[in-house]
């Protein structure tokens, strides 16, 4: 398909450690990912306009980003975003797997997809083609084989972790480019507003058993083919090789 | 001019404690903590004192296993049934490859917590086969369905909303990370519900998650669906086994949204270590390169290396493993001929299996191994690469 009409979906992060205003780093691949697909993707953003973030995300190759400046904070931006999705009506809407502030349920993606009525798929590390109607994209798991699947559009497609990195924001290009403001309101988040809040306090994780130490005594004096045999049933035993052929 | 007074020492009046010989002391009736109230009336404990009782007290219980036979293979775990079917269920899903190690278990203690504070049960969903040696009645699932694999998470996410129905359950439990987070999204859109994710703590109907940042705590009531963070919860471990029983449920057939084109074949020095599921990782204790190369061929691990292989160029630098390469969270990791430098174990920290093959049965990877060999690499790995030829033709 010539030029599928990509939307991507940024999001203002907040560094961990300096608490400064960053660009979200899952939000960062999903543009990376929206950059290859389409020269000129249309990038929306909710919240406050004169953040700084923006510059940054401007800075990786976006001409423009539309900006809803909501004067809330922290309120429910997924009507918004779906009455201006469906205005768009685009082939692919990308986004990150997480918010990286606030709450960061990664339940966006899943909620417009409902909402829209369209298919959603999520930790995808590439989409390769995109068809007559579907586009080939690869699954990516920690830990699990890179599975390609094929998905029909128009679709939500949630960029995971191992995307390929997101390029280097250039200083020239952050200045250049346009924020469209326009001004809204969006619903303030009520049940959110009951849960206590309070400071974190450090908890340290569980050592899972096992990873420290293993529980096998080591084998001695096994002939080469015994031990290979040995490793064959433990690699079958822990389903890490399936049985072919049988 | 200061002088030290030293106190003269006054014998034990009644009502102080009495002071301990250690040559005399007799190990069997101490008293288990002795406290001293110090000058300020608290009650003092000496650490030292303290590690003493411990070390004797694990002494005592270890002579007293060793008497009665160390090999104590109970025959009957003493069990604990579930007759009743209307108390309130909690349901935990796992899929077919846990997010994180040991994740199955820290769920199932999560979710013991939840239902004992109800009075309630635990179901265990577990989709596709698992680790089939697992007893799922001793991991703590009071009963277990059995759901087919499916590529598809909206049809898993069907399939754990009917068990949901089937069983009337109050929650649903899942590991947060790899396609378990996925599943738990969905099922929470089917259901309606605002889920709370990556909780830290559960306990009494509250859930404790950490905002983005890890700077703010924010305690909110459990919702139906709830996803925990890794290793922030103990494992259900009791003497009490738990009944297991396994339950059949009917599904709808769906059809599937997303097609299936099967998995994406990397070039073994290509795919990136950080997310392999099975690595074959050389040391210095390998010389026959073609040997290894045959051996990752067939079992279709991911090659990787240690430090010295990477610096002797054998191998590129990203295939390095270790404090100073890749930290990797394979499920499986064989190594043949790393002895395992502090540096390198920190990198396979967290991989579930570790398996070993060096000529040094004293070699630390040896003993972080699972499954050790004490055998040269240089003949078990074209023997290994043999068998698992073979086992593709057979």
């Amino acid at each position: 398909m010539r030029d599928p009409k990509v939307v991507v979906l940024l999001s203002a992060g907040i560094h961990p450690v300096s608490g400064k205003a960053r660009m979200a780093p899952g939000d960062a691949c999903a543009l990376e990912m929206a950059l290859r697909l389409a020269p000129r993707p249309v990038a929306l953003h909710v919240g406050d306009a004169a953040n700084s973030a923006l510059r940054d995300y401007l800075g990786m190759g976006l001409d423009t980003i539309e900006v809803l400046d909501t004067s809330a904070d922290g309120g429910d931006i997924v009507p918004a975003l779906c009455e201006r999705l469906a205005a768009l009506d685009p082939d692919l809407v990308l986004t990150g797997m997480t918010a990286d502030a606030g709450e960061a349920s990664g339940m966006v993606p899943y909620l417009i997809a409902h909402r829209l009525g369209i298919g959603h798929v999520s930790s995808i590390a590439s989409v390769e083609e995109i068809e007559a109607g579907e586009a080939i994209v690869v699954q990516a798991y920690r830990g699990a084989a890179r599975r390609r699947l094929a998905v029909p559009l128009p679709a939500v497609i949630s960029a995971s972790q191992f995307a390929p990195a997101p390029r280097a924001p250039a200083f020239a290009r952050a200045r250049r480019g346009t924020l469209q403001v326009t001004t809204g309101t969006i619903e303030k988040d009520h049940e959110a507003a009951t849960w206590t809040r309070m400071p974190a306090r450090r908890r340290p994780r569980k050592i899972a058993a096992g990873q420290t130490a293993g529980d096998g005594a080591p084998l001695v004096g096994l002939t080469p083919d015994e031990a290979a045999r040995r490793i064959l049933d433990f690699l079958k035993d822990k389903t890490i090789i399936q049985e072919r052929g049988q | 001019m200061m002088r030290i007074r030293r106190q003269r020492r006054v014998p034990s009046s009644p009502g102080t404690v009495p002071r301990i010989d250690p040559r005399r002391h007799d190990g069997e009736n101490e008293p288990e903590a002795i406290e001293r109230v110090g000058a300020s009336g608290l009650p003092r404990r000496d650490p030292r004192e303290d590690k003493g009782q411990r070390l004797r007290r694990e002494l005592r219980t270890g002579r007293a296993t060793a008497r009665s036979g160390r090999i104590e293979r109970q025959p009957a775990v003493p069990q604990r049934l579930m007759l009743a079917d209307d108390v309130p269920w909690i349901v935990v899903v796992s899929l077919a490859e846990e997010p994180w190690p040991d994740a199955e278990r820290q769920l199932l203690g999560a979710a013991h917590k939840v239902a004992d504070g109800m009075g309630g049960g635990v179901v265990m969903v577990r989709v596709g086969n698992g680790d089939r040696a697992t007893d799922l009645g001793r991991i703590g699932a009071d009963r277990a369905v059995l759901l087919p694999p499916a590529i598809d998470p909206d049809i898993l996410a069907a399939h754990v909303v009917a068990v949901m129905e089937r069983f009337e359950a109050r929650h649903v439990l899942f590991g947060e990370g790899g396609a378990d987070a996925d599943v738990a999204r969905r099922t929470a859109i089917r259901l309606g519900e605002r889920p709370a994710t990556s909780l830290h703590l559960v306990s009494n109907g509250s859930a404790t998650f950490q905002e983005a940042g890890g700077r703010t705590e924010v305690c909110r009531p459990l919702p139906r669906v709830a996803t925990l963070a890794p290793g922030r919860f103990d494992a259900y471990e009791s003497e009490i086994a738990r009944e297991g029983r396994r339950i059949e449920i009917e599904l709808d057939d769906m059809p599937p949204g997303v097609r299936d084109l099967g998995v994406v074949a990397t070039s073994q020095l290509d795919a990136p270590l950080g997310e392999a599921r099975f690595i074959v990782s050389a040391g210095d204790g390998v010389t026959d390169w073609a040997a290894f190369r045959a051996v990752a061929q067939a079992l279709g691990g991911t090659i990787a290396g240690s430090r010295q292989v990477v610096d002797a160029g054998h191998l590129p630098r990203h295939r390095q493993v270790g404090a100073s390469g890749t930290l990797v969270e394979a499920r499986c990791y064989l190594a043949f001929g790393i002895s395992g430098a502090p540096q390198h174990l920190q990198g396979v920290q967290r991989c579930r299996h570790v398996i070993a093959v060096n000529t040094d049965l004293h070699a630390a990877m040896v003993k972080r191994a699972d499954l050790a060999i004490i055998a040269d690499a240089q003949q078990v790995m074209p023997a290994l690469a043999r068998l698992a030829g073979g086992r593709a033709d057979a």
